[in-house]
């Protein structure tokens, strides 16, 4: 029974996500307005802060799997599949609108190559426990698969990893760097 | 009255440290600090022991008396504000203890054995009786005085307080550091006190999550793999460092915990779609699957009866802690205080828990009563995680983050803490048992 409730969150999500409307599974993970987030397309940036420097990882790291002929797709500013961070709001799950375009691209370049892997890797900051936070990662990706799938990819081209708040993008506490850690990244693998 | 320590205790907790000493020597320890200390402490003077003339490797009577003043619930006087320094109970000029309000005073002397080793004996007088309450001795290695020391203050401890003491017992913990090849995580074991350290895992991808098995001979843990997108639950025997893989499945492999009869490990597992609890028999490899919700669930702890496992769960909305039996059965919400509550420990009378309560002032470390349900807040915050109780049940370790990311003990009552800090990140603190 329990687990149908489950299902049904689920689905909303998915749902809203077709939609690319604003909203949450669950009443207490609502999105919070009026919240200073980076601007869609913004990763973490090569040499900002002393975390993980997602911004050069991401594109070293998370362009292994794609063709080089291709790769400057996913680096041109002008191309929405540059934008290969998805940043959520505190405690949610839900995509915000504005990756919309992003996640079209991305779902549309993966039907398109069947043969090309996509691992989305969540992550958290640094409130909560440790061990809830990579579940709460691991939830943002599920996220961000499904929407994936509604846009065209395939299940079985797509995996998720959380870290949890274990690989922040910028070390440091207060609100400036925990919207940059809250994001799903994505990982084209061979 | 006479007690003798065994020897072959003493030696195997030694031996042990040794051995995880000669993997691969961690850097730094962890420097120890009091921060707060309560009232109503046993006052109590631990006088330098006596070597014959011969320099010690270690102060003894330092070390013991560290040992008692952590735990806020002894008062020791400071060796300058000694009035003699007496190493027999017949040099003991009673007077002028009791004009220091020193009531009970410990005296003694660690002589070469001639294999190497000490000979060590010790007395400890009640001041206003003027006689000997008890007086032991004991023998130690030549590279074992600290823990001689360390079960001095044991044998103390346990006859002001009723309760064995915790300084002979070892905490595991990761620390974080930025290092030229980048960062560096590592998972580390030392002293309860932070002496000691050896390192037992060491990666450039995280670590998580330590949990000891209840004899104290190996760790659980995280590992990730960042090249090959995965992470891998694992034990580690500390002895033999070998790694037994438990699970490495896709998405989540977390959270573990041991039952209190060292069989099995509850763990978190997503591989199905949703994180749920799994017990997994390391006897037989059965895993079985104990919670089936569409919410979060994760952050297991074994009540020490091994009948109860309570863990975290977001499907009231905001994590809570539960409660269900070991099969799975019979789910309860245990917490409804504050805006949310994660990471629960049982207390070793199974009495307690301490768990990370997020209220206005942030992330705080509470200890439920579970018989009146009342909660205690003893941590400032705001960023506090990972409580995890001493094994005699009279203290708490937990891990800050914010501005220091160091670890710090309280007492239960959240009247005495301490500190321990070092370079770096120091966090996930997990307290193993007694030692002897």
């Amino acid at each position: 029974m329990t687990n149908q409730v489950g299902r049904r969150c689920a689905l909303a999500v998915v749902m809203v996500l077709a939609a690319f409307a604003l909203a949450a599974c669950g009443g207490n993970k609502n999105l919070r307005d009026g919240e200073d987030l980076p601007a869609a397309g913004m990763d973490g940036g090569g040499d900002q802060g002393m975390g993980m420097q997602s911004g050069r990882d991401i594109d070293v790291r998370g362009l292994e799997g794609i063709d080089p002929e291709d790769r400057s797709m996913f680096t041109d500013p002008d191309n929405p599949l540059s934008t290969r961070i998805i940043y959520f709001d505190l405690d949610s799950s839900a995509i915000p609108s504005r990756f919309s375009q992003a996640i079209s691209a991305h779902g549309r370049y993966l039907s398109e190559h069947p043969d090309v892997n996509l691992r989305l890797e969540g992550h958290t900051d640094e409130r909560g426990t440790r061990e809830y936070n990579v579940a709460l990662g691991e939830r943002r990706a599920e996220s961000v698969q499904q929407a994936l799938v509604l846009s065209g990819a395939s299940d079985s081209q797509l995996s998720t990893l959380s870290f949890g708040e274990e690989r922040p993008a910028e070390l440091g506490s207060g609100e400036e760097a925990y919207s940059k850690n809250r994001r799903v990244e994505f990982i084209y693998t061979k | 009255m006479k007690a003798t320590t065994p020897r072959s205790i003493l030696l195997g907790t030694a031996a042990l440290a040794l051995s995880l000493l000669a993997i691969m020597p961690a850097r730094a320890a962890l420097q120890v600090d009091i921060t707060e200390s309560a009232d109503g402490a046993v006052p109590i003077a631990i006088a330098p022991f006596d070597s014959s003339g011969q320099t010690l490797p270690l102060d003894i009577a330092q070390v013991a008396s560290d040992d008692l003043e952590s735990t806020g619930l002894f008062d020791v006087l400071d060796r300058d504000s000694m009035v003699a320094t007496p190493s027999d109970p017949d040099e003991v000029n009673y007077q002028n203890w009791r004009s220091a309000s020193v009531d009970n005073l410990v005296v003694g002397s660690a002589e070469a054995n001639g294999s190497g080793g000490y000979r060590i004996r010790f007395d400890l007088l009640d001041v206003y009786q003027e006689r000997s309450i008890s007086s032991f001795q004991l023998n130690a290695g030549g590279n074992e005085l600290r823990d001689a020391a360390h079960t001095i203050a044991n044998l103390v401890y346990e006859k002001f307080i009723g309760e064995k003491g915790y300084f002979l017992s070892r905490i595991a913990y990761i620390t974080m550091a930025q290092e030229s090849g980048g960062l560096r995580y590592r998972l580390i074991v030392s002293d309860y006190d932070g002496y000691n350290p050896a390192t037992v895992y060491s990666s450039r991808d995280p670590i998580m999550s330590p949990a000891w098995s209840p004899d104290g001979s190996k760790l659980a843990y995280v590992a990730f793999d960042v090249d090959r997108g995965r992470s891998s639950l694992r034990v580690q025997d500390l002895a033999s460092g070998n790694i037994r893989e438990i699970s490495a499945r896709e998405g989540i492999n977390g959270a573990p915990a041991w039952s209190p009869d060292g069989d099995a490990l509850a763990l978190t597992l997503s591989y199905r779609g949703n994180p749920e609890i799994y017990r997994y028999d390391l006897n037989t490899n059965q895993l079985t699957q104990l919670t089936n919700n569409g919410a979060i669930d994760t952050e297991a702890t074994w009540s020490p009866d091994g009948q109860h496992i309570a863990f975290t769960s977001d499907r009231g909305g905001k994590p809570q802690i539960y409660r269900m039996r070991r099969d799975g059965s019979q789910v309860e919400r245990m917490t409804y205080d504050g805006e949310s509550n994660q990471g629960a420990d049982f207390s070793p009378d199974g009495d307690k828990l301490a768990l990370v309560q997020k209220s206005g002032s942030g992330f705080r470390i509470a200890v439920q009563d579970l018989e009146t349900n009342n909660i205690r807040i003893v941590s400032e915050g705001p960023l506090d995680d990972s409580p995890n109780f001493a094994p005699n049940g009279q203290a708490i370790i937990y891990a800050k983050q914010g501005r220091n990311n160091e670890l710090a003990t309280v007492t239960i009552d959240g009247e005495t803490k301490t500190r321990l800090s070092q370079s770096g990140e120091v966090r996930e603190p997990a307290w193993g048992p007694l030692g002897y």
